[in-house]
């Protein structure tokens, strides 16, 4: 009998010592500053945007000093199927800011530095030239300047915009130019059913000219991809292996992949169409074309599954994804595992690294870019996270996520809306409600 | 005294060898030399143009060859672009020529341009088998009637619509899935160049793919001269003697045969 129980409670406490996304879960708010009365307001506020028919479903997730203080799931992940705290979502560009730790990793390895040119390691990139508009409305083809380096590449300036990004321009004559270049050249977000890897892709974006000389001007696009099918090279391991065994497995995110295993297609949330204004859609199967955004909702379960794209190709949840921000949060580290030094975090997440360029495609003039995650740099503007020194970044389709390193909070939505353009009300809104329960 | 020369010389050597170390970003000169030599520029056009350096295609290996046989040392550099390709040979002065399909140029952009045709191509119309309308035996047009095709830009598509076929028109990849989601019943493509891209889009599907015993147009795959280039009257006019070698010893027709498009041959 004694044997029993002493087996007994080694299981309990082998348990006890397995950590897992739990031990951070439904601490009281209040231990660790929140009000939980404001923190309800959150629930009616997401509870009304479903009612509303805005979104199909949610996961919120509020962290502070290390602990999630609120986890909130609302309405459904598909006909049907209510949405549970484990959905897994489509994370689209929030797969960014992961693939800049690994390629930051590479740096602290003593494997790459930021000021090589990508050519080094790419050698299509050798020999570009730019786009360069003429006074006339027509254009003509330069030499690049100098090369585009890896740094360009973690912080958008290498002339490598998405084709979508050309749709806000419709008038420009470059952006029109680059669009029929992308078009012709089977350039996009790599989110269809396809049997090409990214590095097929990022080769043939090499070839075509870039929108602006390297470093001249940020330009949100394609750079995580190429970083992607760097990583690939010089680590000489698939993307998919690397994070797995360099960012996932050590930080527990057991829910995060590029192509959901089958037992887990489940779990994966629907995509909804929505006009905002009560009328709101299951999008099914088949390409999707919004201008030149152009997707599928299969595309984490259907096709060759081997188009890694660093860019946006990530699934993820609430758990897995506050597990990243928690360790960048944390200088690096999470549960005595080390990702990156503290050095290396501050230049990602605490370190303006396009200068004074116009980035009109952050939210406003306040805002700043760092390596893979946008920077509030000024709380006198339009757009406010509450601190200056936050750092976000989102995902097309409409996921988001916000890391305030002073007050040590993080604040997740994961929604499946299209488009994209709805979710900005509602996520500025949602984070104002998460500054306001700040209560110490 | 030799010692110290040596040691001196060595540091300089290796000093000198290493121009950018203090600079950054760190990228040697040639990098940005540009293109030295004279070249045809190309856009992919499987398995007339591939970018597969092994295999290159069969027009890359005809107009090499061609040039050759005249004494003249030419390169093709391939791009993922039309458009591309036909801006480079407007404005870069060392393209001497473009190697592209004569369907894919419109009335304007020909004006500047002379041809020299190079092989004959024959379109097809696909559609996708499984769950969808058997199209295999239809020889006639009409009987397509009330089907959507659907068409790449600029493709002349009067005798479809007069024949009551509805019109999509998207990139040639898209029209692709657009098929094997039954969004669309048909596509014209040319033969090789539709398998090559199905292999790449859907290698596990490519039998379910089939063509109708219908031609959808013929056209020719030709060298294109930009005629405002003072140079290109000797290059073409080299290139016209190296092609008549090249079908006269019999290599044209080897490199056709090596592709497997014997019937794309200039009459």
């Amino acid at each position: 009998m004694s044997i029993l129980v002493h087996r007994l409670l080694l299981i309990l406490l082998l348990l006890q010592a397995c950590p897992t996304w739990s031990q951070e879960a439904s601490v009281a708010a209040e231990t660790v500053g929140l009000a939980p009365s404001r923190l309800a307001n959150i629930s009616s506020f997401m509870r009304q945007h479903v009612d509303d028919k805005k979104i199909g479903g949610a996961v919120v997730l509020i962290a502070r000093h290390g602990k999630i203080a609120y986890l909130e799931n609302f309405g459904q992940a598909d006909t049907g199927t209510p949405m549970k705290k484990d959905t897994i979502f489509r994370i689209a560009s929030m797969t960014k800011p992961i693939v800049s730790v690994a390629v930051l990793q590479l740096v602290e390895d003593g494997r790459i530095l930021l000021s090589d040119p990508v050519s080094k390691y790419i050698p299509e990139f050798s020999n570009q030239k730019v786009i360069e508009v003429l006074p006339n409305g027509g254009y003509r083809l330069v030499p690049v300047k100098r090369e585009v380096t890896i740094h360009d590449l973690l912080r958008h300036t290498a002339g490598l915009p998405y084709r979508f990004v050309t749709d806000w321009y419709p008038d420009d004559p470059l952006f029109r130019k680059l669009n029929q270049y992308y078009g012709e050249a089977d350039i996009d977000l790599g989110l269809l059913p396809t049997d090409e890897t990214a590095g097929d892709m990022v080769k043939r974006l090499a070839r075509l000219p870039l929108s602006s000389q390297p470093g001249e001007a940020f330009a949100y696009g394609h750079g995580p991809d190429v970083l992607g099918y760097l990583i690939e090279i010089v680590s000489g391991v698939p993307l998919d292996k690397y994070l797995q065994t360099r960012i996932f497995e050590p930080l527990q995110m057991k829910d995060s992949y590029f192509f959901l295993p089958d037992e887990k297609v489940g779990r994966l949330s629907a995509l909804w169409e929505t006009d905002w204004n009560g009328k709101l859609d299951k999008m099914p199967e088949g390409v999707k074309k919004a201008g030149n955004f152009v997707f599928s909702p299969e595309y984490p379960y259907k096709g060759g599954k081997r188009f890694f794209s660093g860019a946006a190709g990530l699934v993820s949840t609430a758990q897995d994804y506050f597990r990243f921000c928690q360790m960048l949060l944390n200088h690096g580290q999470l549960d005595g595992k080390r990702l990156l030094s503290r050095k290396t975090v501050e230049l990602m997440t605490d370190t303006n690294h396009i200068d004074n360029l116009s980035a009109d495609f952050l939210h406003s003039k306040g805002w700043k870019f760092g390596l893979g995650v946008a920077i509030e740099a000024d709380r006198g503007t339009d757009v406010d996270a509450g601190t200056v020194g936050t750092y976000e970044w989102a995902g097309i389709f409409s996921t988001r996520f916000s890391v305030d390193p002073k007050e040590e909070k993080i604040t997740i939505l994961l929604t499946q809306t299209h488009p994209f353009a709805h979710h900005v009300d509602l996520w500025d809104k949602l984070l104002n409600l998460s500054n306001a329960a700040l209560a110490d | 005294m030799f010692r110290l020369l040596m040691l001196i010389g060595g540091i300089l050597a290796t000093v000198l060898a290493q121009p950018c170390l203090a600079t950054a970003p760190r990228m040697s000169a040639a990098k940005l030399a540009g293109d030295a030599a004279p070249h045809v520029v190309a856009y992919e056009y499987p398995p007339l143009v591939t970018g597969d350096a092994a295999v290159p295609g069969a027009a890359v290996e005809i107009v090499t060859q061609s040039f050759a046989a005249a004494g003249k040392a030419v390169a093709v550099e391939n791009f993922p672009s039309k458009n591309l390709a036909l801006q480079l040979l407007g404005e870069d002065g060392k393209a001497i020529a473009m190697l592209g399909e004569a369907r894919g140029l419109s009335a304007s952009e020909r004006k500047s341009l002379s041809e020299e045709k190079i092989l004959l191509i024959t379109g097809q119309y696909l559609f996708y088998v499984p769950g969808g309308k058997d199209l295999k035996q239809v020889n006639d047009v009409k009987a397509l009637k009330d089907l959507t095709y659907g068409a790449i830009a600029g493709e002349s598509t009067d005798s479809l619509t007069q024949a009551g076929i509805k019109v999509v028109i998207d990139e040639p990849k898209l029209l692709l899935r657009k098929l094997q989601s039954k969004e669309i019943d048909f596509i014209g493509s040319f033969a090789a160049n539709g398998d090559a891209l199905i292999a790449r889009l859907f290698p596990e599907e490519k039998n379910n793919f089939a063509a109708m015993p219908l031609k959808a147009w013929e056209s020719s795959f030709s060298l294109w001269f930009d005629s405002n280039n003072k140079t290109s009257k000797e290059w073409r006019s080299a290139f016209s003697e190296g092609f008549k070698k090249i079908r006269q010893n019999g290599v044209y027709g080897e490199i056709l045969k090596k592709y497997a498009i014997e019937n794309a041959a200039l009459k």
